[in-house]
């Protein structure tokens, strides 16, 4: 016990000065591999944030030199008379939710197809894969000329089928929205390979043993595969939500930059852009939207973080 | 020790002398941002204030000056409008000292309504280099194919001319765009394949010249252009007006709805015959794509044959408050938006805000054009300025434009009912100048 007692804090001792001393050998090279990285984070990141919010407590336009302090007058107004604002979190909401809902099932149903054992999976993987490193500028133009109403090729097929009013597309403030919905929909080519590599993760005994005990496919689903990739489906609904809520360039290309038509597609990006950089130029007013809806994306995620201990498994069960 | 102090003094003075050489100081060398079009097409007005002058003007084409404030390349002049002044003019020193400095230089030469509108609190910010009107252009090609139906549907006779006349009501612009349009199918099975008159759902530049024409405006008066004046009855038959050219029966239907606009209808592509409004800076364009057009002034509504002409707006350009060269910018503004580079721009269809500019081009024989340019400066004449106010652009785009988009569409969200949605316009409008200002 004496020893014991004794032994501790001399284990402790040595651990520290082990410690101390590799830390001040290595500090150089710690300094060496991070510094850059540190100092690009500082610049490119830090700074930007903290002169943000500098920028959200005062009147600052783009042109202006000597910017006034106006406090929190910025995010008042924000919360409670733009409704222009309001509508674009609403609309970024809704669009982050049933975009990141598709593209989750689309990517985890593909990379499923894809775990498949069959001929020629090199070329679907690739195939499956172009959506996603085509700029989204491109998909937003190629989209306009595939879903015009009257010249468009989707169109054209429907009306094969006798359909009496055809879809308006993105014309229509009515379903402008859900149209950027369907198109973000087919970006699901990272996603899709995060949920592959964790397909294939899984040990292939798990399947054997289930099927002779007689569990069905749908069984071996939801009791084998689902539980096993649920850290990565995890990882995938929060890369999700946040590139929902951050969407712009789709926007900007189907909305010709300004929420066309009738603001049906003025997602908040595209707002605080507006904001910021169109008539009347209000800086400081878009900082102060910009870290309220910050905010509401670190909810956002922390709400998912508390939502994950319901479904993810980890390896401590 | 000395020569290591000779040394450090000698890099310091060295480090010094190149900074100095980095700085905007340079008085031989004037920086001005402009648009990507206008690449290369004033290079000899440079040249030639160069020879006046000694100073070189370095210009950068498309990039955005806003993104260039603050850093070493921000030009020492810049674009802004009569529009955008008021939202830009803390980046501007006022001219009134520059101005008053030079004798040879008089504010009157240029159209007075332009000066007011480039006037804030009473300081001049910004010269004008051209200006928009609007104007009733048309495609001449597509009149003189229509020329038979025209003449039945105007009662002309063959002699007439089939073209719009200075003397048109909104009732033969009407007539004359539904024999213009071609279309398919009876009812409402109508495809049309060609248009008489194209569809401004974006911009104000058609809608907001209807409703000053027939004795309207946007904001109640005396209200320091805080208060929407557009449930009058004059906005609203100016509205209605504008939804039937495209949403009407086969009698009154002549412009593309929303629909048929994103399928590429526009006087542009030379498949609808007039545009009303339009824009000066577009005639490049035209003449780019080979259109045959020409353009007559405004029709004007039935029974107000002295209605108010459309808008009158400019593009200008200021002084950048950090330059260290404004009296030689000042100059170059002098320069550029007088006689001699009002008639360089004109080569590119831009027309100069100056009073004299219509006896510049007649005297100008290098300057010649087959267009009625008499009509431009008719309009000119007949304009009024748009209003003075800081959020009018941002209103008009975000709040105004895409509420009246609804009106030009069928289907569920689809609004008929134009005083209800002029209604809902004023009332989002008035509460949004509210919510800035307050009572």
């Amino acid at each position: 016990m004496a020893i014991e007692t004794s032994g501790k804090p001399l284990r402790q001792k040595k651990r520290r000065s082990d410690f101390a001393t590799s830390w001040k050998s290595d500090y150089r090279y710690f300094l060496l591999f991070t510094g850059i990285a540190l100092l690009g984070f500082c610049l490119f990141y830090l700074y930007p944030i903290i002169r943000t919010f500098v920028l959200s407590m005062t009147d600052k336009t783009l042109f202006d030199d000597s910017p006034s302090f106006v406090g929190l007058e910025n995010y008042v107004y924000a919360l409670t008379k733009d409704k222009l604002f309001a509508l674009s979190i609403e609309q970024s909401l809704v669009f982050a939710l049933f975009s990141g809902a598709f593209v989750l099932i689309t990517s985890l149903l593909m990379a499923m197809l894809l775990n498949e054992k069959t001929k020629f999976m090199g070329a679907f993987r690739t195939i499956l894969f172009l959506p996603f490193i085509i700029p989204s500028f491109a998909v937003g133009a190629v989209y306009k000329n595939l879903l015009n109403p009257t010249t468009g090729m989707v169109n054209s097929i429907l009306a094969l089928f006798k359909i009496g009013d055809l879809p308006l597309w993105y014309i229509s403030p009515d379903s402008a929205l859900v149209t950027m919905i369907i198109i973000s929909s087919f970006g699901f080519g990272a996603k899709m390979l995060v949920f592959l590599a964790a397909l294939q993760g899984i040990p292939e005994e798990y399947y054997e043993v289930a099927e002779i005990e007689g569990a069905s496919r749908t069984r071996q689903f939801f009791s084998i595969t689902l539980p096993l990739i649920s850290p990565m489906i995890f990882f995938n609904v929060i890369l999700v939500t946040i590139d929902g809520l951050r969407s712009f360039s789709l926007a900007y290309v189907m909305g010709n930059g300004d929420g066309w038509p009738s603001n049906s597609t003025l997602l908040f990006p595209i707002y605080m852009f507006m904001t910021a950089f169109n008539m009347p130029f209000k800086l400081g007013y878009a900082a102060a939207m910009a870290w309220i809806f910050f905010l509401i994306i670190l909810a956002f995620t922390g709400f998912q973080f508390l939502l994950s201990k319901f479904y993810v498994k980890n390896d401590n069960g | 020790m000395k020569r290591k102090y000779l040394f450090s003094v000698a890099f310091l003075g060295v480090a010094l002398l190149s900074l100095a050489g980095c700085s905007k100081s340079d008085s031989g060398v004037l920086k001005i941002a402009l648009d990507i079009e206008d690449e290369g097409r004033y290079d000899g007005l440079f040249a030639s204030f160069k020879e006046k002058t000694g100073v070189t003007v370095e210009a950068t084409y498309g990039l955005d000056p806003s993104k260039l404030i603050g850093t070493s390349e921000e030009p020492d002049i810049f674009k802004t409008s009569t529009v955008s002044i008021i939202s830009m003019k803390d980046n501007f020193v006022s001219l009134d000292e520059l101005i008053a400095a030079d004798p040879s230089f008089s504010l009157s030469d240029y159209l007075d309504p332009i000066i007011a509108a480039l006037t804030v609190d009473g300081h001049v910010y910004a010269l004008p280099t051209s200006l928009n009107t609007s104007l009733l252009y048309y495609n001449r090609k597509l009149f003189d194919a229509s020329a038979t139906e025209i003449r039945s549907a105007l009662g002309l006779s063959a002699t007439d001319s089939v073209y719009p006349q200075a003397d048109w009501t909104y009732d033969d612009f009407q007539k004359a765009g539904v024999a213009l349009s071609r279309c398919t199918g009876t009812g409402d099975n109508r495809v049309y394949t060609q248009f008489g008159a194209d569809n401004q759902l974006t911009w104000w530049g058609e809608w907001l010249v209807y409703i000053n024409q027939m004795g309207g405006s946007f904001y109640e008066p005396n209200t320091n252009n805080r208060v929407l004046a557009i449930t009058s009855d004059a906005a609203v038959a100016a509205t209605t007006f504008w939804r039937n050219k495209a949403m009407g029966d086969a009698t009154q239907k002549f412009a593309p709805n929303a629909v048929e606009l994103a399928s590429g209808f526009s006087f542009v592509n030379g498949n609808t015959a007039m545009i009303l409004g339009g824009h000066l800076g577009d005639w490049y364009s035209y003449d780019l794509l080979g259109l045959d057009w020409d353009m007559q002034i405004l029709p004007t509504p039935v029974g107000l044959p002295n209605a108010k002409g459309g808008e009158l707006s400019a593009d200008a350009f200021g002084i950048s408050k950090r330059s260290k060269i404004a009296s030689t910018a000042f100059q170059f503004l002098e320069y550029w938006t007088g006689d001699t580079g009002a008639l360089e721009m004109y080569k590119y269809g831009k027309i100069g805000a100056l009073k004299s500019m219509q006896t510049l081009i007649q005297n100008d024989a290098d300057v010649t054009s087959t267009q009625n340019m008499g009509a431009v400066f008719q309009a000119i004449d007949k304009a009024v300025a748009l209003p003075q106010e800081e959020y009018f652009s941002y209103v008009m785009e975000s709040m105004v434009m895409t509420e009246l988009y609804k009106l030009m569409l069928t289907g569920r969200s689809a609004e008929t009912d134009v005083p209800a949605a002029l209604t809902t316009i004023k009332n989002n409008v008035d509460e949004y100048y509210q919510g800035i200002y307050g009572n």
